[in-house]
C-alpha cells in the first residue's frame, strides 16, 4: 500500500460558499484577520438585552496573489464572526467585484445579494421599533412593547386590527430613517418603506436589487428613478447598515476580488470605480460595521495614499507568496514525515514549482501532491517535464461545476432527465437522473481537503443513499471524488455488493469511466437482468399487486387466493433480501469508517509531528510554510468523527447504569438486607417464620429487581435504535457538527425527562420542525 | 349573560351585537373599525359623538358654509362645492364626512334628491397612477348616469398623495355640468400638510380630524353608553359605568401637549368593544373596568 499523499487538496474557495469554513492552519494573516474580528464582536454585549456602547467599525485591507488564500481567509474570518455571535441575530454580506462601472457591479452583484428576503425582515423589526415607540408614549398602549419585544412581527397584527395608530408609527418610521438612520435620499427611505408591507415588498426588493422599474411599480413604491447612478447605489448599502446600526444589529461585509473593479477603471481611463468605492468606505464607516476588502496587489498598486486612510486598521493584512526555498522547504519538512525517508528533490524542481505556480500557494500544494504521487513519495527528484506537464495536467482537470454539467449532459443523451439539487425522499442530491418520473440515479461530487475527508465524504453519502434507497429501491448512487480522494475507499465501494459506483474525477479517463459505467447500469431494464435482488422482487411484488386487483375485478376469488399467497410469500423474500442488503450497505459504512479512523490517525500524527518541527525550526517563514503544507483536520473532519462518535453502541454497563436507577437500587437493597436477614436466621439453625419470610422476601425482591432492570434496559435500548436512526438523518441532512451534538442532547434530555415513549415523540417533534424529518408514530404498548 | 343584566345596557354600545334601531344588520357589522354609513341609516346619527374629536367645529363651518341649506323649509342652492377632510386614520373622516352628506340630503326639498356616488369608502388603490384612472373612469360614468337636474354627490375616500390634481380635475369635469359636493377624504402623509393655495380648484373647506385627546375619550364613551344605557342613573359616572373617568383620562393622557395625542377613535373603539366583550362574561356585578388591563389582553 503506498503511503498516504500529505498534502492536502485546496479546492478553490469562493467567497458565495454557503457555510463559510474555517481555515485549517492559524497563520499570521489568519490570526490578524481573526484578531480583528474579535475586536469588533468584543464590542457587542453578550447581554442582548443591553444597549450596545458605541460600537466603532472595522475595515481591513488584504492584499495578495491569486490564490495565496485572500478569500480563504474572509471565508475565516465569516466562519469567526458567526461563531463569535452565536445566539444574536447578526448579517453578513459578501460582494465579489466584477469588472464594471460601480453601477454595472451593484446591479450585477451586491443589489441581488442585497435585496434578499431578510432585508424585508430587517425592515419589519425597524417598524417594529417604532410601534414600540408609540406605543410606550401612552399607558393605554404600553403593554404592546413587550409582546413587540418578544415578537417584533406582531406590529402587523397590531396595525391591522387597528391597536396602533397606523399613521402614527409611519410617521415615527419615517422619521427614525430620516433621522436616526441619517437616510437623506428620499427614494432610498421610500424603497425601505415599501420593504415592510407585502403590497410592496417586491417592488423595492426589486429597486434594491438594481432592477429597473416600471412607472406603475414607481408610482406604488414613490420613487423617482430606479438605482441607475453611483451615488444612488451607495446610498442603498449605507442605508443598509445604516439601518443595522440603528437596531444594533452586528454587520459584517466581505469585498472580494476588489482588482476587477480597479481594471475597469484602468481600462476606461478613469478613477470611478475607486473613487466610489472610498467614498463608501466612508459612508460605512459611520455604520459601524466589520468590513474586509480583499484584492489582489494590482488593485491597491498606485492607489493614492489617503486611500488607506479609510481603513481602521492602517497596515494591511499581505497574504504569503511561495518562493522556490519555501517548495524546496515545504518537501523536505513533510514528505518525511509520511515516509520517513528523506525526499530526493532538487533546488531547480523547487525553483520549476514556485515558478510554474506562480508562487500561488494553493497552486503549489496541488503540483507537489501530484509530484508525491508520480514520484512514489519522491524517491526521485522529479524532471522538468514532469513538473511541466503534471502542472498542465492540473490545470486540464474537470471542475466540480464542469463535471456535473458533463453528467447532465450524458443524463440526457440517454434519455433521462438530469435535476440538480433534486429532493430525493427529502434528501439532497447534487444531481439526481429520473426515468418516467422515477429517481434512477442519484450523485453527490465532493471535493475533499485530505483523505480523512474523503472517507467521511463517501459515508455520508451512503446514509444518504440509503434513506433515498429505501424509498426506491433499485436505485444507483453515484459518488464522483475530487481533491485529495482515497483511492482505498473508492477499491472498497468498487468490491462491496450495494447500488453505489464511484469515480476519481482528478483520473485523467474518469469521463470515459463513468459514461461506460453508466452505460452498463442504466441500459438495464427496472427489475431486469443484473439488477439486485431486491430490486426484481419490488418489481414482481408490484406486478403481482397488478394481477390481484385485475382478479378481483373480474370476481376471480381462487385467483385472488393464489396470487395472494404467492404475494406473501414474495413479501418474505423481498423482506429477506433488503435484510440482506440492509446489512451489506452496514459492512461497507464499517468498512469505509475504519479507513477514515485510519486517516484520522495518520493526519493526527502528522500533525503532531509538524508541531513539534516548528517548534524546533528557527525561521518564521519555515515555520509558516510547514504549517500550511501539512493536512490537518477540516471543519468535515469533525462532523464526520462526531457522527461516528456518537453513533458508538451503548456498553452493558451503560445499559446496567441506566437499568439500575433509585427504585431497582432500592429493590435490590431491600433484597440484599432481606437475604442477610434470612441467613441470618437460617444460621442459627432454627428454621422458624422470620427466616422464611425474610428469604420470601429476597427472593420477591431480586425477581422484582430483575424485570425493573430489564425493562429499563429494554426502553434505553429502544431509545438507543431510534436515537442511532434519527442521529443519521441528521447526518444525511445537516454538514454541522454542532446540530449533531445538540440533536443528541436534546433526545437525550427528553428521554430523561419523559421517558419512553415520549420523550421520543416529543424529541421527534423538535428535531422534524428543524430539520424536516418525519414524525413519528406511538408505538404500540 | 347579557349586558343589560351584568352593565345596565341593552348592547355592546361600541361593537352591537343587534341591529340598532331597525338599521339593517349589514350597514352594523364592524362597526367598531368602519364608519358610521349615517347617509344610508340616518338613525346611526344616534352613535354620532360631535365631541370625540373636532367634529362639532366642523359641522358648524359646514353649516355656515352652506348657509340657506337649512332653512324651513330646506333648499339647496346652485352652487358647487368641494371639500376636504383630512387625518390620520382611525380618527373618524369617513363618518364625518358621511353626516355632512346626510346633512346634505336632508336639505333637499321633496321630489328632488342626491345622487351619492360612494364606491371608495373601503377601496384602497395600489397607486396614484392607478387612483387617477379610476377618477376618469368616474366622471365618464357619473355624466352617463345623471342628467342635468340631479344634485350630485361624491366621496373620494383614500385619496393618495400624487392623485389629487386629477381629482381637483373630476370636480372642474362636473362642476359645469351639474351641481356637484365632492368630499375628498385622505389620511395620506404627503396630503396632511400640502398647502392648496396655488391649486387651480382649492377646496372650499378643509376640515382637519385629529388622535383623541383625553377629553374626546371621556365624551365618546359617555355619549355612546347613554345611547345603549338601558338603566341607572344619569350622573356623568353612571353613564360612563363600568368605564371610569379617571382611569380614561390616565390611560391617554400622554404628559405632553395637545400634540402628544397617541390613540384613534378606533383604536380605542375596538378597546373598550372588547373590554365589555370580556367583562360581560364575568358576570354581574360587573366590576369597573380598567382600560389598560383590556387593551394588555388584546395584545398579550
Amino acid at each position: 500500500m503506498p503511503d498516504m499523499n500529505p498534502f492536502p487538496d485546496y479546492p478553490v474557495a469562493k467567497l458565495t460558499d454557503a457555510r463559510p469554513p474555517h481555515a485549517i492552519i492559524e497563520t499570521d494573516q489568519i490570526q490578524r484577520a481573526r484578531g480583528a474580528v474579535e475586536t469588533y464582536t468584543n464590542q457587542w454585549p453578550k447581554d442582548l438585552a443591553r444597549t450596545a456602547e458605541t460600537i466603532r467599525p472595522v475595515i481591513l485591507a488584504v492584499r495578495g496573489d491569486y490564490g495565496s488564500g485572500k478569500t480563504f481567509l474572509l471565508l475565516d474570518a465569516m466562519a469567526t464572526l458567526r461563531e463569535r455571535l452565536a445566539g444574536r441575530s447578526h448579517t453578513v454580506l459578501r460582494f465579489a467585484a466584477i469588472e464594471a462601472d460601480p453601477v454595472g457591479w451593484y446591479q450585477t452583484e451586491i443589489g441581488p445579494r442585497l435585496a434578499g428576503n431578510q432585508l424585508a425582515e430587517i425592515m419589519t423589526l425597524v417598524y417594529a421599533e417604532a410601534a414600540k415607540k408609540v406605543a410606550s408614549e401612552v399607558a393605554l398602549t404600553e403593554a404592546a412593547v413587550e409582546r413587540l419585544n418578544r415578537e417584533p412581527r406582531f406590529v402587523y397584527q397590531l396595525i391591522n386590527s387597528h391597536l396602533l395608530n397606523r399613521s402614527r408609527v409611519d410617521a415615527t418610521l419615517a422619521d427614525f430613517l430620516r433621522q436616526q438612520c441619517k437616510i437623506g435620499d428620499d427614494d432610498t427611505r421610500a424603497a425601505c418603506q415599501g420593504l415592510i408591507w407585502d403590497q410592496t415588498t417586491g417592488i423595492a426588493q426589486k429597486w434594491f436589487a438594481g432592477r429597473p422599474l416600471d412607472s406603475s411599480e414607481k408610482e406604488q413604491l414613490r420613487i423617482s428613478q430606479s438605482i441607475i447612478t453611483e451615488n444612488a447605489a451607495a446610498a442603498a448599502i449605507t442605508a443598509v447598515a445604516s439601518i443595522h446600526a440603528f437596531l444594533r444589529r452586528p454587520l459584517g461585509l466581505f469585498i472580494d476580488e476588489l482588482e476587477h473593479l480597479v481594471r475597469f477603471d484602468r481600462r476606461e481611463n478613469a478613477d470611478r470605480g475607486v473613487t466610489w468605492m472610498k467614498r463608501l468606505l466612508e459612508s460605512l464607516a459611520g455604520a459601524s460595521p466589520l468590513m474586509f476588502v480583499a484584492g489582489h496587489w494590482d488593485a491597491w498598486e498606485g492607489l493614492r495614499a489617503d486611500y488607506l486612510d479609510r481603513f481602521t486598521a492602517q497596515i494591511p493584512i499581505d497574504m504569503l507568496k511561495l518562493a522556490g526555498n519555501d517548495v524546496r522547504t515545504i518537501v523536505e519538512r513533510i514528505v518525511p514525515l509520511v515516509t520517513g525517508k528523506t525526499p530526493v528533490f532538487s533546488q531547480d524542481a523547487a525553483d520549476a514549482v514556485a515558478r510554474l505556480a506562480g508562487g500561488n500557494f494553493r497552486r503549489v500544494i496541488t503540483l507537489l501532491r501530484a509530484l508525491f504521487d508520480s514520484s512514489a513519495g519522491f524517491s526521485q527528484s522529479p524532471a522538468g517535464e514532469t513538473i511541466e506537464k503534471l502542472f498542465e495536467e492540473a490545470g486540464q482537470k474537470l471542475s466540480l461545476d464542469q463535471a456535473t454539467q458533463l453528467l447532465q449532459e450524458i443524463l440526457g443523451q440517454r434519455g433521462i432527465e438530469a435535476r440538480p439539487y433534486a429532493l430525493v425522499n427529502e434528501t439532497r442530491f447534487d444531481l439526481a437522473g429520473y426515468q418516467a418520473g422515477r429517481p434512477r440515479i442519484v450523485f453527490a461530487l465532493r471535493h475533499a481537503l485530505t483523505a480523512a475527508d474523503s472517507a467521511g465524504d463517501v459515508k455520508r453519502f451512503l446514509a444518504q443513499f440509503d434513506a433515498a434507497h429505501n424509498s426506491v429501491p433499485g436505485l444507483i448512487g453515484c459518488f464522483i471524488a475530487d481533491g485529495s480522494v482515497d483511492t482505498e475507499v473508492l477499491s472498497a465501494i468498487g468490491g462491496s455488493d450495494v447500488n453505489v459506483i464511484a469515480f476519481d474525477l482528478t483520473r485523467r479517463d474518469v469521463l470515459a469511466r463513468i459514461t461506460a459505467e453508466l452505460d452498463k447500469r442504466l441500459g438495464v431494464k427496472p427489475g431486469a437482468g443484473t439488477a439486485s435482488a431486491v430490486e426484481q422482487l419490488s418489481v414482481q411484488s408490484a406486478a403481482l399487486v397488478e394481477r390481484i386487483d385485475e382478479a378481483r375485478r373480474t370476481q376471480d376469488a381462487t385467483l385472488v387466493a393464489a396470487l395472494e399467497d404467492q404475494r406473501r410469500k414474495l413479501s418474505l423474500e423481498l423482506e429477506k433480501a433488503s435484510s440482506q442488503y440492509q446489512q451489506r450497505t452496514q459492512d461497507l459504512e464499517r468498512q469505509i469508517a475504519a479507513i477514515e479512523r485510519k486517516r484520522i490517525t495518520e493526519i493526527q500524527e502528522i500533525g503532531k509531528r509538524v508541531d513539534e518541527l516548528t517548534q524546533q525550526l528557527q525561521s518564521e517563514r519555515e515555520k509558516q510554510v510547514t504549517r500550511l503544507a501539512a493536512p490537518a483536520e477540516s471543519d468535515l473532519t469533525r462532523l464526520h468523527v462526531t457522527y461516528t462518535d456518537l453513533m458508538k453502541q451503548p456498553t452493558p454497563g451503560q445499559l446496567l447504569n441506566y437499568g439500575l436507577d433509585s427504585m431497582a437500587m432500592a429493590l435490590a437493597l431491600f433484597g440484599v438486607v432481606a437475604g442477610i436477614a434470612s441467613a441470618v436466621f437460617f444460621k442459627i439453625g432454627s428454621y422458624d417464620l422470620q427466616g422464611s419470610v425474610c428469604l420470601a422476601l429476597a427472593g420477591v425482591s431480586v425477581l422484582a429487581l430483575a424485570y425493573v432492570v430489564r425493562s429499563r434496559a429494554l426502553r434505553f435500548s429502544r431509545f438507543h435504535d431510534f436515537r442511532v436512526r434519527t442521529l443519521r438523518e441528521i447526518y444525511a441532512r445537516s454538514e454541522s457538527p454542532e446540530a449533531l451534538i445538540s440533536a443528541d442532547n436534546l433526545m437525550r434530555n427528553l428521554f430523561d425527562h419523559y421517558g419512553w415513549p415520549e420523550g421520543m415523540l416529543r424529541s421527534r417533534d423538535l428535531l422534524g420542525q428543524q430539520f424536516g424529518l418525519r414524525s413519528e408514530a406511538r408505538p404500540m404498548s | 349573560m347579557t349586558y343589560e343584566e351584568v352593565f345596565g345596557i341593552r348592547d355592546n354600545p361600541f361593537c352591537p351585537n343587534k341591529p340598532y334601531e331597525g338599521v339593517s344588520p349589514f350597514l352594523m357589522a364592524k362597526l367598531s373599525s368602519l364608519p358610521l354609513q349615517i347617509h344610508k341609516a340616518p338613525r346611526l346619527k344616534d352613535l354620532f359623538s360631535e365631541d370625540a374629536g373636532p367634529f362639532r367645529d366642523a359641522i358648524q363651518d359646514f353649516q355656515s358654509l352652506l348657509q340657506g341649506y337649512g332653512y324651513d323649509p330646506p333648499g339647496v342652492g346652485t352652487e358647487s362645492f368641494v371639500f376636504l377632510i383630512r387625518g390620520p386614520q382611525g380618527t373618524g373622516k369617513t363618518t364625518l364626512a358621511l353626516w355632512m352628506v346626510d346633512w346634505l340630503a336632508s336639505c333637499l326639498p321633496p321630489p328632488g334628491r342626491w345622487k351619492i356616488y360612494d364606491d371608495w369608502i373601503h377601496k384602497d388603490f395600489v397607486s396614484a397612477e392607478a387612483q387617477a384612472s379610476a377618477f376618469l373612469a368616474l366622471r365618464d360614468r357619473i355624466l352617463q348616469e345623471t342628467s342635468e337636474t340631479d344634485y350630485i354627490c361624491v366621496l373620494l375616500d383614500n385619496l393618495l398623495g400624487g392623485a389629487e390634481q386629477q381629482a381637483l380635475n373630476l370636480y372642474g369635469d362636473l362642476f359645469e355640468k351639474r351641481v356637484v359636493a365632492i368630499f375628498l377624504i385622505t389620511s395620506d402623509h404627503v396630503l396632511l400638510n400640502k398647502n392648496w393655495d396655488n391649486a387651480r380648484f382649492s377646496p372650499h373647506a378643509i376640515y382637519q380630524t385629529e388622535d383623541l385627546s383625553a377629553d374626546n375619550a371621556v365624551h365618546y364613551i359617555r355619549d355612546r353608553m347613554k345611547v345603549f344605557r338601558a338603566h341607572g342613573g344619569n350622573s356623568p359616572a353612571d353613564l360612563l359605568y363600568p368605564f371610569r373617568e379617571d382611569d380614561i383620562r390616565s390611560s391617554l393622557e400622554t404628559g405632553a401637549d395637545e400634540t402628544g395625542r397617541i390613540v384613534t377613535l378606533r383604536q380605542l373603539n375596538i378597546t373598550l368593544c372588547n373590554a365589555l366583550r370580556e367583562g360581560v362574561k364575568l358576570g354581574p356585578p360587573g366590576p369597573p373596568i380598567s382600560l389598560v388591563q383590556a387593551y394588555q389582553r388584546l395584545v398579550a
